[in-house]
């Protein structure tokens, strides 16, 4: 070597000791790098996951919304609301129900809508507690389909005299709500 | 660096190369003291730059002189030393100190060993030629130098000894006091037959025994005297020189000494060489009779094979440090381009619009369905809350009677998340002092219902055909 290159050959050495230099410069500044890069991609997958996640709740939150109101569709282990007041009727004893029925248009400007049943009720009652329980009733067969939105509990006029009618009158103003599809 | 070389130059100016191989040191050219010779060592040289060389003289001109001078130090002592040189040796350049020790243990004087080459054939031809092809050269060194150490070497080392090598070419011979050279020759007999070397050598160590027993401070007793010569030329030794020589010499056989074996006459011839070859091999002496500028090339070699080595120690350093970098890189960029990877997917997950199930609404539907929901839900509620609250009341204060009930709920204005529920009933009682039947009814709803109840009196009637009746308006907020 020292024949082939006469110019080069003392200077070789300190070529040598440079390249050593920078072959560990080199290799620090890349971990420097790389560890950057680590670092950035492991924000980043975290800022990802994270959105996941944040997804992955507000899918949940739908999820869990749209269990809820598919409660609301006619449902077939729910009687229809007509049926609903007869079973209660007869499992209370009531002596007496009328009512009288009047659609509510609701928006239906989409697909999904809300459909309400306005009943103008008049029970005939033998106690007070008797308007309670048809509450109760109602909720238990129609979940929260049915709101009682206005009574008025008042004794009838025969109540002194003795009969085998009852002795209260109930008028309840009631709204059954349900969930349609327009197919 | 290579094995050490040794240049030989024989007293007829012959140079010959040595080499150690496997333990045993071997000839490998020899160069005639001719402009041919010349040549071929230059050729030579040419080809063989990587070797260290040690440069041996075994010439009739070497002179070892003896001297004192004072116990100085420092510059002092190196100018003293090289005006002894100049005053015994003038005018030669091959010339140096070549052992010191003090003259008595606490004496104030220390002995020097001089000693200089005027071998023309050195000086003009080999030196100038080794020069010219920077020849590696540690330095030149003389056989009476290597006197020492050889006794040593073979367990024949006495304070005073005469020792006798019969070579090729002569005898060398040299005496050591308190184991210093003091004295050194080289008797020639390149022109005597075989059969006369014994003779030879019976004359010419009586005559050096005559001349050293005559010379001032010459040690003679107690001398040893050793002769290492060929077992056919000690055989042929005259009788008289054995027994009459006092004390009695000590023979060694040069096949036994170097082991050779007797039928190899070229070996033999060359054993005396080799003996002083290996020992220069073995333990190269400290001073060395060369100027400084002949070990100028090694000087420079040594400063590059210390840079090399330098460098090369740094480049494994680096490549220590950088190499397991490189591997951690490597699974650092694997590690990164996975979380890459990984990221890319989850946002192309999560990009990928998921389509709404074909009996579900989508998101904008269900939020007006949720909207509308909530707003129905503020219209219903149930009164059984307050119903029992106010049977409650009604069983404390048994005076009173319930004549008609209306309960009724509604969104309350501003609101989203409450309705204000209201109850409308009509009491009828013997004694109704009016507000005050409001505040009980207030007082135990709200302890009944936690939470605050306004009750409003509304209506109050009373004649002479009925019984005094009252009616309240109770309010609260409630949420459905």
């Amino acid at each position: 070597m020292r024949i082939l290159l006469p110019g080069i050959y003392p200077l070789l050495p300190a070529c040598i000791v440079m390249l050593a230099i920078g072959i560990a410069l080199q290799a620090a500044t890349t971990q420097r790098q790389s560890l950057q890069e680590l670092a950035a991609a492991q924000q980043a997958l975290g800022q990802r996951q994270s959105e996941m996640t944040r997804d992955a709740q507000q899918a949940s939150t739908r999820e869990t919304t749209l269990s809820e109101l598919k409660n609301w569709r006619a449902a077939p282990e729910i009687a229809p609301w007509p049926t609903q007041l007869a079973q209660i009727q007869e499992s209370l004893r009531l002596p007496g129900m009328h009512y009288a029925v009047q659609e509510v248009p609701l928006a239906q400007h989409t697909d999904w809508y809300w459909h309400a049943i306005d009943l103008k009720l008049q029970l005939s009652l033998l106690h007070e507690e008797d308007l309670l329980h048809f509450v109760d009733q109602l909720t238990v067969r129609g979940g929260h389909r049915w709101q009682l939105e206005h009574c008025y509990l008042a004794p009838r006029l025969e109540e002194k005299t003795i009969s085998p009618f009852p002795l209260i009158v109930a008028e309840c103003r009631i709204r059954y709500l349900e969930l349609r599809h327009r197919v | 660096m290579s094995p050490r070389r040794v240049l030989y130059v024989a007293a007829d100016g012959r140079l010959s190369i040595w080499q150690q191989q496997h333990g045993r040191v071997t000839k490998q050219a020899t160069f005639d003291a001719t402009d041919t010779g010349e040549n071929e060592l230059r050729q030579f040289m040419m080809g063989n730059r990587a070797h260290c060389h040690l440069m041996l003289v075994n010439s009739a001109t070497e002179e070892v002189v003896g001297s004192s001078i004072p116990k100085i130090r420092g510059n002092d002592r190196k100018a003293l030393i090289n005006r002894k040189l100049e005053q015994h040796f003038p005018g030669t350049r091959l010339r140096q100190l070549i052992a010191h020790s003090p003259s008595e243990p606490a004496g104030k004087t220390e002995r020097l060993t001089l000693a200089a080459i005027k071998e023309p054939e050195l000086e003009q031809r080999w030196l100038p030629l080794v020069s010219h092809c920077h020849v590696l050269l540690e330095g030149i060194y003389t056989t009476s130098q290597l006197a020492a150490p050889l006794l040593k070497h073979l367990k024949l080392a006495q304070r005073n000894a005469l020792l006798l090598v019969v070579q090729d070419e002569g005898l060398r011979a040299v005496q050591l006091v308190n184991h210093q050279p003091t004295y050194t020759r080289f008797t020639s007999w390149h022109t005597a037959s075989d059969e006369e070397i014994p003779g030879r050598l019976s004359v010419e160590t009586s005559r050096l025994c005559d001349y050293l027993h005559d010379a001032p401070d010459s040690g003679q007793e107690g001398t040893a005297r050793i002769i290492i010569a060929p077992r056919a030329v000690l055989a042929g030794l005259p009788p008289p020189f054995r027994e009459t020589a006092r004390p009695s010499p000590t023979l060694l056989a040069l096949e036994d000494v170097f082991q050779t074996e007797p039928h190899d006459k070229h070996t033999l011839a060359s054993a005396s060489e080799a003996l002083f070859i290996q020992e220069l091999l073995h333990e190269t002496p400290r001073f060395q009779l060369g100027p400084q500028e002949i070990r100028l090339p090694l000087r420079q070699r040594k400063r590059e094979l210390l840079s090399w080595r330098v460098s090369t120690a740094t480049l494994c350093l680096s490549l220590i440090y950088a190499v397991p970098l490189w591997h951690t890189n490597a699974q650092l960029k694997t590690q990164s381009q996975q979380l890459a990877f990984e990221a890319e997917k989850v946002a192309q997950m999560r990009s990928t619009p998921t389509a709404p199930a074909a009996d579900s609404p989508d998101d904008a539907s269900l939020q007006r369905l949720l909207g509308e929901l909530a707003s129905q839900r503020m219209r219903g509620g149930h009164p059984g809350t307050m119903l029992h609250a106010l049977a409650d009341w009604l069983n404390e204060n048994p005076a009173y009677q319930l004549k008609h009930l209306e309960w009724e709920i509604a969104p309350l204005t501003g609101s989203t998340a409450s309705s204000r529920e209201i109850t409308r009933i009509r009491l009828e009682g013997d004694s109704l002092p009016h507000e005050s039947i409001a505040e009980s009814l207030k007082k135990s709803l709200n302890v009944r219902l936690h939470q605050p109840t306004k009750v409003l009196a509304r209506q109050y009637s009373s004649d002479a055909l009925s019984r005094p009746d009252s009616e309240f308006a109770i309010e609260r907020d409630v949420q459905p």
